[in-house]
């Protein structure tokens, strides 16, 4: 086992994490045995409006980790594949932005994803709370996309 | 004896920490326990909450005998309430307990200032205009150290582009 997937492995017993998984923010896919390195899937918790069952799974890709900054694509568990576009979430705020599949169909366009970093150096400034840095964990990539489906503002429709 | 797993935060501190007690210890052993983390800076009175809770809780029930679950997330600190003023167009000022979570407060804001539908959603509170949104599962207990009051800005989500 690599350094990047041993840091992973003790990341995910992180009293930050364990606390998302607590108030049912996110969880790890099956079971940390069950991890195929370097693509862990995690399922994130949702507004429905954004994505009408509540979550969304992420298949990450942590090569190099956390020196490198994760990327992740929206994931079918069921057929193991690529999310079709037509499902990825949907929304106002930041959600369709993140989940942009007509800029690239295979990463979230994040502050804290490794593919969308590239040229986009201003962010660094402007999100720098979000802009990946070595000393980040995983989690933080979860609360992004968290807070990006889940406003704090937002009421359901209906509710 | 069942134990439970619990999460506590207290001031400063960016994550809460998880707590393994039983049933039958006391909230003071629940103090004792964090603060053997190095959690809860030693002397001076500390209260206990539970999260989004109002009322603290008595230092010598027990766990079990006071709503404190499993996966239950607490609060410690040393004010009874935090005086939070929020400005947007204007200012609006309530108390809170330490333990309640900025989301809650945002939307006491929202509905304070009447916002709604689109113009609720894209709202984030900060503790400097032009700092960092504030994490809505953060306690605002978190938010400050000394005094018992803390000031919020309601201001526009930034978007993700360029």
């Amino acid at each position: 086992m690599g350094p990047d997937e041993t840091l992973f492995r003790d990341h995910l017993e992180s009293d930050a994490f364990l606390a998302g998984t607590a108030r049912g923010k996110w969880r790890l896919h099956e079971g940390p045995e069950d991890i195929v390195w370097p693509n862990p899937i995690f399922w994130i918790q949702s507004a429905k409006e954004f994505s009408p069952s509540g979550g969304v799974f992420l298949r990450f890709d942590l090569q190099n980790y956390p020196q490198q900054a994760p990327t992740s694509c929206p994931w079918n568990v069921q057929s193991n594949t690529r999310l079709d576009y037509k499902e990825w979430p949907k929304g106002g705020g930041n959600v369709s932005r993140v989940f942009n599949s007509g800029w690239n169909g295979s990463a979230l366009y994040a502050p804290c994803d490794r593919i969308a970093m590239v040229r986009h150096e201003t962010w660094a400034t402007i999100h720098s709370a979000w802009w990946w840095k070595s000393s980040f964990t995983f989690v933080r990539y979860l609360e992004f996309v968290h807070n990006c489906l889940n406003p704090a503002g937002h009421e359901e429709k209906g509710t | 004896m069942k134990t439970i797993e619990i999460f506590v935060t207290t001031v400063g501190a960016a994550a809460p920490k998880r707590l393994q007690l039983e049933l039958e210890a006391t909230v003071a052993d629940l103090l004792k326990a964090a603060h053997a983390n190095g959690e809860i800076e030693p002397g001076g009175e500390m209260l206990v909450f539970l999260e989004d809770e109002d009322e603290p809780l008595h230092h010598s029930r027990k766990l079990g005998d006071c709503a404190v679950q499993e996966r239950a997330f607490l609060h410690c600190h040393k004010c009874r309430h935090i005086s939070v003023t929020v400005n947007y167009n204007g200012t609006k000022e309530k108390k809170f307990a330490p333990s309640v979570t900025v989301a809650r407060v945002l939307k006491w804001a929202l509905k304070e200032f009447g916002l709604s539908g689109q113009d609720a959603e894209d709202k984030v509170l900060r503790t400097d205009a032009k700092g960092q949104p504030l994490e809505p599962g953060t306690h605002i207990g978190t938010l400050v150290a000394r005094s018992c009051s803390l000031a919020l800005y309601l201001t526009p989500l930034v978007l993700v582009e360029g």
